[in-house]
């Protein structure tokens, strides 16, 4: 029978509250698989430098994976999807890239105002001559984030990779 | 997401008459050609001369910085692996993969779920490549294994198993509802809320609920009951074609009240209780409404095919009783102020309806739940109360705090970062009361909770959004994406806090409602958050009939995805999201008999928002206190 109104307010379940949702809980990234393995930070560094390293050495395909592979571990950090993104451009998957640089950037999670005047760039760069209003709409947030701290104006004005 | 146009800051006096959104056709048309030539004129005389600057720069360029500094990283301290952990969760997740569907009834939904599950358990497993796994420390490498791609694996292969099965049943249900169908047509589903019946909209049974193509259930001539289709509606009664005994087509008369006897609800009704939600589905074999429910149970169907007995029999007329009782304690005048009363919503809680407070000089209410079509929990947390500060006099409080989603989470505590900023601005209350300065003690609560939260090294980050009414002044601290309206008893906007929300400010800087919408989910501070926070404190005159509204951005995104399909379809808007759902927050709370009915519409109205493809999922929260 439903509950007349009353001041009862019932508590949800979480997926900390409750291991058998586990699966409700990654399919909706609200448990990182990296936390349920008990990985540390220098596991996860050793997984990223592995990333890193593939795309120093043109093995982009290779890096796309790593890092899509820490996104899946680790939704709660947004920067494996621009890693991703930038490897995705290193392999010339210009629409793919351009998608991971999306979902960081609609992650909801703070991010690095620095982290995100770079994805703008890059995103502005990869839509390029093909979609100009796009890639002007990108450099106009980018540019009005640079007002906000010197790191990022020098991002902005190309002092600063 | 957040809201529209920037607030005034201490010590600048409050906005005035705030009329950003009127705007007249022509000025309309205007704004949108001068934002087209505004976007192009800035930006595009520029685009060429920076590919040109990007392309140069790649040729030489290198990694980006967070890039380079994992090249040089070294080891944050020893590991520890804790696959003992993980053993009992996963035994219970492949447990659950075996009984989650166990009743049969399978929903998009969770074979949704199960394909994400599956989807990233697979990306997770990539890292089994040798080319990886070779690069990697040895006892790294070992770890993995041991503590995350056996496990994986286990659970990717109960995860493929389950949904093939469930695959099969959708297949077999499908088939099923095919031959349903071409006997009796499914119900359009829509919500059907207390607030609006409140408000003078038609009862459960009204008949001006019904139009020809409807569902409903029709009375026999042998007493028992059928479906029929509504073919017409009448001042007294519906006409409807039912099949009779020999399956043939019969026309019937259903008059006002046998239409409310037997159909306590419309088929097609989506009804929230305190507890759960429930389906009006359509009628069982004796012609009985069904529904299907989803409580604390589990989904299971009661109504309809249950006999005259069983424990579930009566359920529908039980949802009726209650959810008329809602209805009537929505439009209850206010009750006797109660001295000193809080109630708040922390730590994975949530509410099914309004909760109030009622003081001498403001009554309010909150409502915070989790939402449809996001989490399967509630991570904001709400507060509102009355305390007694020096002199006797009446402190009356308010907050919503929106706990990140996609931030880290501390195990086994749903909420804890809306819990502390909920916890500190309980206390910040205290001190008020005890003759603090309430801008100081607001924005020190900010303070203190950003402490908390980043103490629980999890990573996560909430926002506070949260004032008090003392000697007709509402002072009200703003942190974050969620947000503060005060609208007075004719639905004018008086002020509004600044969103800390990169695609607002963009918006607001620009001049042009859609030059922040790739951005808008960018929050430029929050509670937790890697740098210092900022703590805006506004002081506000409040006057009779006004409101003081508090939202969380499961309110303020109601219109963002509205807006970025126009975007998408080279229709941009003129005026942002945030500016249209600002003017239905005030056009919903001024056209409230009191707080209850306000904070239950505002949240039908994101609800219905999200259903429409118009909001953004989210949490919900609506604090509403109402000035007397």
């Amino acid at each position: 029978m439903p509950t007349p109104p009353g001041p009862s307010i019932a508590p949800t379940t979480s997926p900390g509250d409750d291991g058998a949702r586990l699966i409700e809980a990654l399919a909706q990234g609200g448990v990182a698989l990296k936390d349920v393995a008990g990985l540390t930070p220098a596991d996860m560094d050793a997984i990223a430098k592995v990333g890193a390293s593939a795309i120093q050495s043109g093995r982009f395909e290779l890096a796309v994976r790593v890092f899509s592979s820490l996104a899946a571990l680790d939704p709660g950090e947004p920067l494996h999807l621009l890693h991703c993104a930038f490897a995705h451009k290193g392999a010339g998957q210009r629409d793919l890239a351009i998608e991971q640089l999306g979902r960081f950037l609609d992650a909801d999670v703070p991010k690095a105002l620095p982290d995100v005047a770079r994805a703008l760039l890059l995103r502005a760069e990869l839509h390029g001559a093909g979609n100009r209003a796009a890639a002007a709409a990108d450099l106009l947030a980018a540019r009005a984030l640079a007002a906000r701290s010197p790191e990022v104006k020098q991002i902005v004005d190309g002092g600063a990779p | 997401m957040s809201p529209l146009y920037v607030g005034p800051k201490v010590p600048s006096p409050v906005r005035g008459q705030a009329t950003p959104l009127a705007v007249t056709q022509g000025a309309k048309q205007a704004d949108e050609i001068q934002a087209e030539q505004k976007l192009q004129q800035v930006d595009l005389r520029d685009v060429d001369r920076f590919l040109a600057e990007r392309a140069q720069k790649s040729q030489r360029s290198g990694l980006l910085p967070s890039l380079l500094s994992l090249l040089g990283a070294k080891p944050k301290g020893p590991p520890q692996p804790d696959a003992r952990a993980l053993q009992g969760k996963l035994a219970d997740a492949v447990a659950t993969l075996t009984r989650v569907y166990a009743d049969g009834l399978v929903t998009e939904a969770e074979i949704g779920a199960l394909q994400h599950a599956k989807a990233r358990l697979t990306s997770v497993l990539e890292l089994q490549d040798p080319a990886v796994l070779h690069m990697l420390p040895r006892d790294v490498r070992e770890r993995l294994q041991v503590s995350l791609f056996e496990p994986a694996q286990v659970l990717l292969d109960a995860a493929t198993r389950r949904s093939g099965r469930v695959l099969q049943q959708v297949a077999a249900r499908d088939e099923a509802a095919l031959q349903e169908r071409l006997a009796k047509p499914e119900p359009s589903y829509q919500p059907f809320a207390p607030s609006s019946v409140a408000q003078g909209g038609p009862g459960p049974s009204s008949l001006d609920r019904y139009a020809p193509g409807d569902l409903v259930a029709v009375p026999r001539s042998d007493g028992s009951l059928s479906l029929g289709v509504v073919t017409g509606r009448d001042p007294d009664g519906l006409r409807v074609e039912v099949t009779d005994a020999h399956g043939r087509l019969a026309l019937k008369k259903l008059d006002a009240g046998t239409l409310a006897k037997v159909n306590p609800f419309k088929i097609g009704d989506v009804l929230d209780f305190d507890g759960g939600r429930a389906w009006v589905t359509g009628v069982g074999n004796n012609g009985k409404l069904a529904v299907t429910v989803q409580d604390a149970r589990g989904v299971r169907h009661v109504g309809g095919n249950v006999p005259p007995g069983h424990a579930e029999h009566g359920w529908l007329e039980g949802l009726q009783q209650g959810f008329l009782g809602s209805v009537q304690a929505l439009k209850q005048p206010p009750a006797p102020p109660v001295k000193d009363a809080v109630v708040s919503v922390v730590g994975g809680a949530e509410t099914r309806q309004p909760h109030v407070v009622v003081g001498k000089g403001a009554e309010g209410a909150l409502f915070s739940y989790r939402g449809i079509g996001y989490k399967n929990y509630n991570e904001d947390a709400a507060v509102v109360g009355t305390a007694r500060g020096q002199g006797g006099r009446e402190i009356v409080y308010a907050g919503a705090f929106d706990q990140a989603g996609g931030m880290g989470g501390v195990p086994g505590q749903t909420g804890a970062a809306s819990k502390a900023a909920a916890d500190r601005f309980q206390q910040a209350v205290a001190q008020i009361a005890s003759g603090a300065d309430a801008g100081v003690a607001l924005q020190e609560a900010g303070k203190a909770a950003h402490a908390d939260v980043v103490g629980f090294g999890v990573g996560a980050a909430t926002t506070f959004a949260a004032g008090v009414i003392v000697d007709g002044q509402a002072i009200v601290a703003n942190c974050g994406d969620s947000g503060v309206l005060l609208v007075d008893k004719h639905g004018r906007i008086k002020a509004m806090t600044e969103a800390h929300n990169l695609g607002e400010q963009l918006a607001k800087q620009t001049g042009d409602p859609n030059a922040g919408l790739n951005v808008s989910n960018v929050v430029t501070s929050a509670l937790g958050s890697k740098s210092a926070p900022k703590v805006d404190v506004y002081r506000w005159p409040v006057a009779k009939g006004d409101r003081l509204v508090f939202l969380s951005d499961g309110v303020l995104d109601a219109n963002l995805e509205a807006q970025r399909a126009a975007f998408a379809a080279g229709k941009p808007w003129k005026e942002s999201a945030g500016d249209v759902t600002a003017r239905e927050v005030a056009r919903i709370v001024s056209s409230s008999a009191n707080s209850a009915i306000a904070s239950q519409g505002l949240v039908d109205y994101a609800r219905s928002q999200v259903e429409n493809g118009r909001g953004k999922p989210d949490n919900v929260t609506a604090v509403v206190v109402s000035v007397a």
